[in-house]
Parts: structure tokens; sequence; C-alpha cells
């Protein structure tokens, strides 16, 4: 089976069909999934630009990390899973999407960004945790997640435009 | 729906702002799309001060700092979405007029600016406001401007 008719095998699924057709479903799922993207996607935004110097100057970042993480987790939970029962219900348009590709995409990187940072980059934390302005590597760790997500809200609302 | 405002309406309607992104194609979706970034701005700056106002986090950094470095986030939140708003709302005013998640997304926008120059600047400036203000008032924002963002998606629904 190729990728395409997976897609389609996917849409045409009776939860697929379901959630597509219904008045009541999609607009629910639709609405929390930008609902969630506004606070969570809004708070990493401010833990990228600590990271780049640009706020919250005196205050550790290993203690910006503990304070802001717990809270966007659900956010982003809750934006995962409503995104892939959007995706669900409409596999094979999204596929035909050159938007949905370049979306999908820009998540990759931005996971392959928070693994260099994490695995890498935060290994010399201690030695820059409480500098106001961290170094290269951790300011571009923050300017690739900004740039990445506004490739992703835009890529994400635009697809709509195509289907 | 309040008929009296419908000349505001046609007014805008016919405006050239309404005119140029009615009549070709990829105006709205961009606008659409930098609307979507301020309301993450503010979403985003709106819930991390709310959660410093219930006392959740940061409490080793006073309210007022955790404002002041929130507040031009949330500000330029606002503007973003004030101006893409409006030029979305003059592209199809009539429509709008007709939609009833219009009239209920707006019976949260103004109330929700009003208090954001008002009560929350002050509350989230002062460091002598009580916790159960500092709540109520972080409740409020959360409240008023998520209202705001269920109706404003409702509306491409009706």
């Amino acid at each position: 089976m190729s990728l395409l008719e997976m897609c389609q095998w996917l849409q045409d699924t009776d939860w697929g069909t379901q959630i597509r057709e219904s008045i009541f479903f999609f607009p629910v799922i639709e609405g929390m999934h930008v609902l969630a993207l506004g606070i969570s996607v809004g708070a990493v935004l401010w833990w990228d630009l600590r990271l780049m110097g640009f706020s919250m100057k005196d205050k550790p970042i290993s203690q910006m990390q503990a304070n802001i993480f717990k809270w966007m987790m659900p956010g982003f939970v809750i934006m995962m899973i409503t995104g892939v029962l959007l995706f669900w219900c409409q596999a094979a348009k999204a596929y035909n999407s050159i938007f949905f590709r370049i979306k999908v995409i820009a998540l990759i990187l931005a996971g392959i960004n928070i693994l260099y940072f994490h695995l890498k980059t935060q290994r010399s934390q201690a030695q820059w945790d409480t500098a106001g302005i961290p170094p290269t590597s951790a300011r571009m760790a923050g300017l690739f997640s900004i740039l990445l997500w506004t490739i992703i809200i835009a890529a994400g609302r635009l697809m709509a435009y195509t289907f | 729906m309040i008929p009296a405002f419908r000349p505001f309406f046609v007014w805008a309607e016919d405006t050239s702002l309404g005119n140029v992104i009615r009549n070709h194609q990829y105006p709205f979706a961009v606008i659409e799309v930098v609307h979507l970034f301020g309301l993450t701005l503010l979403l985003g700056a709106v819930f991390l001060m709310s959660l410093r106002l219930f006392g959740f986090i940061l409490l080793d950094t006073p309210v007022s700092k955790v404002a002041k470095q929130l507040g031009w986030i949330s500000l330029l939140g606002l503007v973003t979405v004030t101006v893409t708003g409006f030029s979305l709302f003059a592209s199809e005013a009539l429509k709008c007029f007709s939609n009833d998640m219009y009239w209920y997304k707006m019976a949260f926008f103004f109330p929700a600016t009003l208090f954001h120059f008002t009560v929350y600047r002050k509350v989230t400036r002062s460091e002598k406001s009580k916790p159960f203000l500092r709540g109520l008032t972080g409740f409020l924002a959360l409240f008023l401007w998520f209202g705001v963002a269920v109706f404003g998606r409702a509306i491409g629904y009706f």
C-alpha cells in the first residue's frame, strides 16, 4: 500500500468519516487545536526569548524551565491529540497539500532542534545557567524554535484553504 | 445583533481596505495567518501572567516584574489581532452583521480590551494587591480572551 492509499484508508475509516462529517466534533476539535496553540506556543515563545537573552535575563534558565514546562505540556498534548484526529479525518486531503508537507517538515525540524538542545547544548548549562545572554548555541535554539513555530502555524492555517 | 449599527457595517464593507481584501485571492489568507500569530502572543502572555497571578509560577519574582517582561508581548499581540481583525472584518462586514458568533465575539472583545487596560493593567503592576484580587483578575482575563478566541473560531462555522 502506498502512503497515499494508507491516508485514503485512514480517512475512510468509520472514525475518520464520523469526525469529518460531524457538525459538532469537527469544530470542537479544531477549536481546541487553536486554543491549545495559543497557550502552549505562546508559553514556549517566552522560554525561547529567555534563551535568546531578550526576557527574564536575571532568572536562571533552569528555573525558567522548571516553572514554565509543566504548564505548557497539557497544551502540547491537547494540540497533538486534536492534531492527529484532524489529520485522521482528512488524511488524503492533507497528503496532497503542500502546506501540510511543509508543516510536517517544520515539526520534525522543531523536534530535532529540541533534541539537539537537550542532548548537546544543555550539557554545559551549568556554566551559563545564570547568564543574561546565553552562548550562541543556546540562542540559536531559541531562534530556530520561534522560526519553526511561525512556519508551523502559518502552514497549518493555510492548509485549510487548500482543502 | 444590534440593527442600529448597520450603517457602520455597510461603511466598513465599502472601505477600500475591505474591497481590496475581498477582491483578491491571497490577502485574506495571509492576514488570517498574522491574526493567528497575534492570538498566540496575546493568549500565551495572558496565560503566563495569570499563572503568576494565581501563584503557580515564579513565586520569587515580583508580579510587577513578570508583568513588565510579558507586557510588551501581550500588547504586540493585542495590536496585531486588532489591526488584522479589523481588516478581515472589513472584507466581510455584512456577513459578520448577520452572524451571531461575530456579535458574541465582540461581546467578549470590547470588555476584554477594556479590562486589559484597566483592572488587569493595575493589578499586574501592583505589589500590594491581595491574592484574591490577583486570582480573580487572572481568571477574568483568561475567561474574556478565551471567549473572544472561541467565538472567533466559531464565526467560520456559522
